[in-house]
């Protein structure tokens, strides 16, 4: 099973998330500050790493970047800064995925797995045939199989088109009334909230914290795009 | 150049470089006008020689005539050194010290007027030319008196002459007689010889003379150009210095240099004699000469006095107006001070007393002048009319400045220019108050500024604990209940922990955006989709809880500029209030329209509970920092909207009418 270390300054946030992830069957490592980390790391083979952005003696932005100098091993970032341009900055520094203090636990789990079955299992292969693949979404246009880092997830035959229309044209934004004429091939006439409520229970059904969607973003005011 | 200038000698030299260069211009000045007014630059060397003697027999004949009236003809005769004959109007010789045997060379006939033997010539006319004929344009008896002179002239050799005569005017009661000059071989040389000399001397130069002149002319310029430059300079440092002269106040040197001058010139007018030519020519010399020094000198000071920038300073008379102009100034200043000394209520006595006594002087002196008087009036109205003008004009800039400060608007300066007195004085005094304003705004900006910080700090730091509270809390709930109020009691820490999560992100938010810290990204949207994504996200939940989500919107696209994740959370916000708030059963209505230029997007349901509260207090939460009312979230959903709104520019209105709680958000549209 996969070894995952865990670092926080914070020793019962540290052994609260073992608790949580060893219940899922996973080897956990505890660390207390990003020097600590690097040691582990440099004696131990390790499949994931939570790294607390802010710890003493070397902080978690600083130790990542030493991390990423060495491995490519997934970072996902503990961050009690939800302010935009902390996330930007740990994701250019080379952070796979970060979660925000308080997290919820099933969200955190939900991360993780996501990380390491890409890491894993996935390996970073190519898509083939008539599978298109964005970030860890995987849709099989012959199977109309849909999975998200190798989990499958079903959806109605209206998401999935609506899901495969926007994977199509990635970083693009469709209006409602755009996306109902490109999908549906009608006239939308005052049908356009139907469009939202799919793109809602699409993002729901695929995003890990629907609220904070990492694919499927609304720009409000203008429509929806696939984030690429 | 500096040595050359610096140097007494070549000073010294210069000076009698150009007393010389001057004299030398002078002298061919004075041979070129000569020569000119004989002509030499347009004729023959004969020709000249010809009216040189002319002109030398024309010379003579006055000396003639007043010795012919002052002496006996007979010592007459040996006297003149130039030949003559006295006729009569028909011709006939009366007298005469011509031989017949002598050769002429040149002569001329002047009619003049006069008595014989005796008293008084005139010799006012015209030389005639001989063999004319004289016409008298008096009376014929007069004509007949005299005789006709049609006769040609008995007398040999006629001298071609460009015609002179004209109509002439008999003098009346006298005699006309004619006088004949000549020069002849026996003549004595001296008489035109000095003369003919010159003109043999100088006509072979007469242009190398007008080379001279100018050439005198260009030297003479150059050294005073030298002079002028050199002036000042003592050493070879090229430095400017003033000297003895120099002591002397600029416009007195003039006014000594100038009387000296015209005296000078006035004794060489005076000195002038022929009889003793040589002396009087040294004596004119020297009195130009010391002119033209005096002359130098003043310029020479005057260059040295604008070299050193001195020259106005150096003048009494500018000295003097100096002076007064400070004295002037010091008494106006000293009763401006008296004046402005007067209390404000005192102060309409000065203006009051002046024109009452213009009037008075004004009313005295015309009096009988009903023109004048009414002159007078017109002019004190206009002026009084100004005045009140001029007050009233100050007063309003003063009333339109603190108006604007009462309002708080931001940089106002009350311009205190053309303002003086007390109007100037308040005009400072409301900008004191600005400042002051200014400034305890700035601070109050900058205290915000840090709360912002420090609420942010904070909740950072509650967010470690939380985390921990809330994963044990969920491990908590994880594990098997001993009983049924631990159960219970775990569900209250859950709810009231996820309670505190989102009043953490909200007290952020609500302090970020209350204070404007936070970046507005404004972009075209169109508030139709922004409507249908709501009604897309919002729509079951409202379902849920039976409430029924009615939205309407213009057909057309109706666009406006806004940061969409602002603007979404304001409607995020509004939505999750209406859910919570709303009566189930009610309708909900949602409603975009654009009035007068203006998006209007309207939210409209009906409260759950009486809505006892002011719709102020709803949005000022935060900032009056009231107890929330509510039991779930944070309560400041509203009072975020209402920063958030404030933030981009939208005008957000809360009204509350009965249970109907109603939110407008009016955007500026765009096309």
């Amino acid at each position: 099973m996969a070894k995952i270390l865990i670092c926080d300054d914070e020793k019962d946030i540290v052994s609260a998330l073992t608790i949580y992830l060893q219940a899922e069957g996973y080897e956990t490592v505890p660390a207390y500050n990003g020097r600590e980390a690097l040691e582990i790391l440099r004696g131990q083979e390790v499949q994931l790493v939570l790294l607390d952005v802010m710890m003493p003696e070397l902080d978690g932005i600083s130790a990542l970047s030493k991390i990423r100098q060495e491995s490519n091993v997934p970072v996902i970032l503990l961050t009690a800064k939800s302010e935009d341009t902390d996330k930007v900055l740990g994701l250019n520094v080379g952070a796979d995925d970060y979660v925000t203090k308080p997290f919820n636990p099933v969200e955190l789990i939900a991360r993780v797995r996501s990380q390491l079955r890409r890491y894993l299992q996935l390996g970073g292969g190519a898509a083939q045939g008539d599978t298109m693949k964005l970030g860890g979404i995987e849709i099989d246009d012959k199977k109309k199989t849909v999975t998200r880092d190798g989990e499958p997830v079903s959806l109605t035959p209206r998401e999935y088109d609506i899901l495969k229309f926007l994977m199509q044209h990635p970083g693009e934004v469709f209006s409602p009334s755009e996306l109902y004429r490109r999908v549906w091939n009608e006239e939308p006439y005052g049908a356009e909230s139907t469009v939202a409520v799919h793109i809602r229970h699409l993002r729901e059904k695929l995003e890990i914290t629907p609220a904070q969607p990492r694919w499927i973003k609304a720009v409000w005011g203008q429509g929806y795009k696939m984030e690429n | 150049m500096n040595k050359l200038k610096g140097s007494l000698a070549a000073k010294i030299v210069a000076i009698t470089l150009l007393a010389a260069s001057c004299l030398v211009l002078c002298g061919a000045i004075a041979g070129i006008a000569w020569l000119d007014g004989m002509g030499a630059y347009h004729g023959s060397k004969d020709e000249v020689r010809e009216t040189l003697l002319d002109n030398s027999l024309e010379n003579r004949l006055y000396p003639l005539t007043n010795d012919l009236r002052a002496l006996p003809v007979n010592v007459v005769y040996t006297h003149a050194d130039v030949r003559f004959e006295l006729l009569d109007k028909n011709w006939q010789v009366l007298a005469g010290n011509l031989a017949e045997d002598e050769e002429i060379l040149r002569e001329m006939s002047y009619p003049v007027s006069g008595f014989y033997q005796g008293m008084y010539f005139q010799s006012e006319f015209e030389p005639l030319v001989t063999g004319e004929s004289l016409n008298w344009t008096n009376e014929a008896d007069d004509y007949e008196e005299y005789g006709s002179m049609d006769e040609p002239s008995p007398l040999p050799t006629p001298t071609p002459k460009p015609q002179t005569s004209g109509e002439l005017k008999k003098p009346e009661g006298t005699l006309v007689y004619f006088i004949r000059l000549c020069w002849t071989d026996r003549c004595e040389q001296r008489a035109w010889g000095t003369e003919l000399q010159m003109l043999e001397m100088l006509h072979p130069w007469r242009y190398e003379l007008i080379a001279a002149a100018v050439a005198s002319f260009m030297l003479a310029v150059l050294l005073f150009v030298f002079l002028m430059a050199a002036a000042g300079h003592r050493d070879a440092s090229g430095e400017v210095k003033a000297g003895f002269v120099e002591k002397i106040p600029a416009d007195l040197l003039w006014l000594v240099g100038i009387g000296g001058i015209c005296a000078l010139i006035a004794v060489t007018g005076n000195v002038f004699s022929d009889n003793y030519l040589v002396a009087s020519l040294v004596t004119t010399a020297l009195c130009l000469l010391g002119a033209g020094l005096l002359a130098l000198l003043c310029l020479m000071s005057t260059a040295v006095r604008l070299k050193l920038g001195a020259f106005l300073d150096s003048c009494l008379t500018w000295r003097f107006l100096r002076w007064c102009w400070k004295w002037i100034k010091a008494a106006s200043r000293a009763l401006g001070k008296l004046l402005r000394g007067l209390p404000l209520v005192w102060k309409w006595i000065p203006p009051f007393l002046v024109l009452f006594f213009i009037d008075l002087v004004w009313t005295l002196q015309w009096y009988r002048d009903g023109d004048m008087l009414v002159l007078g009036l017109v002019v004190k109205a206009l002026f009084i009319a100004a005045a009140i003008l001029y007050l009233a004009i100050a007063f309003q800039r003063l009333r339109k400045g603190a108006k604007a400060i009462a309002q708080g608007e931001e940089n106002v300066v009350i311009d205190d220019e053309y303002l003086f007195g007390a109007l100037e004085d308040h005009a400072k005094d409301l900008n004191h108050i600005r400042d002051g304003l200014s400034r305890a705004v700035d601070e109050r900006m900058k205290s915000e500024r840090l709360r912002t910080e420090l609420i942010t700090n904070v909740s950072h730091d509650i967010k470690t604990p939380l985390t921990s509270i809330i994963n044990y809390v969920d491990l908590l709930s994880r594990e098997e209940p001993e009983n049924e109020k631990t159960k219970e009691y775990v569900e209250v820490l859950q709810r009231q922990s996820a309670r505190l999560k989102k009043l953490t992100d909200d007290l952020v938010e609500a302090s970020k955006a209350s204070t404007g810290n936070l970046p507005v990204a404004a972009e075209k949207l169109e508030l139709g989709v922004l409507l249908d994504q709501t009604a897309g996200e919002y729509g079951e939940r409202l379902a849920e809880k039976n409430l029924d989500l009615r939205v309407t919107k213009p057909e057309e696209p109706v666009y406006v500029q806004a940061d969409p994740r602002h603007l979404w959370r304001i409607l995020d916000n509004l939505l999750n209030n209406i859910l919570k708030y709303a009566q189930p059963g009610t309708r909900v209505y949602l409603n975009l329209e654009k009035k007068n230029g203006k998006a209007e997007l309207s939210f409209r349901n009906i409260s759950a509970q009486p809505l006892n509260i002011r719709p102020e207090e709803l949005t000022e939460r935060f900032v009056r920092g009231d107890s929330a009312r509510s039991t779930e979230g944070s309560g400041l959903g509203l009072a975020i909207a209402a920063s958030l709104a404030k933030l981009q520019g939208i005008d957000m209105e809360l009204s509350v009418d009965g249970d109907l709680f109603k939110v407008i958000l009016r955007f500026d549209a765009e096309e």
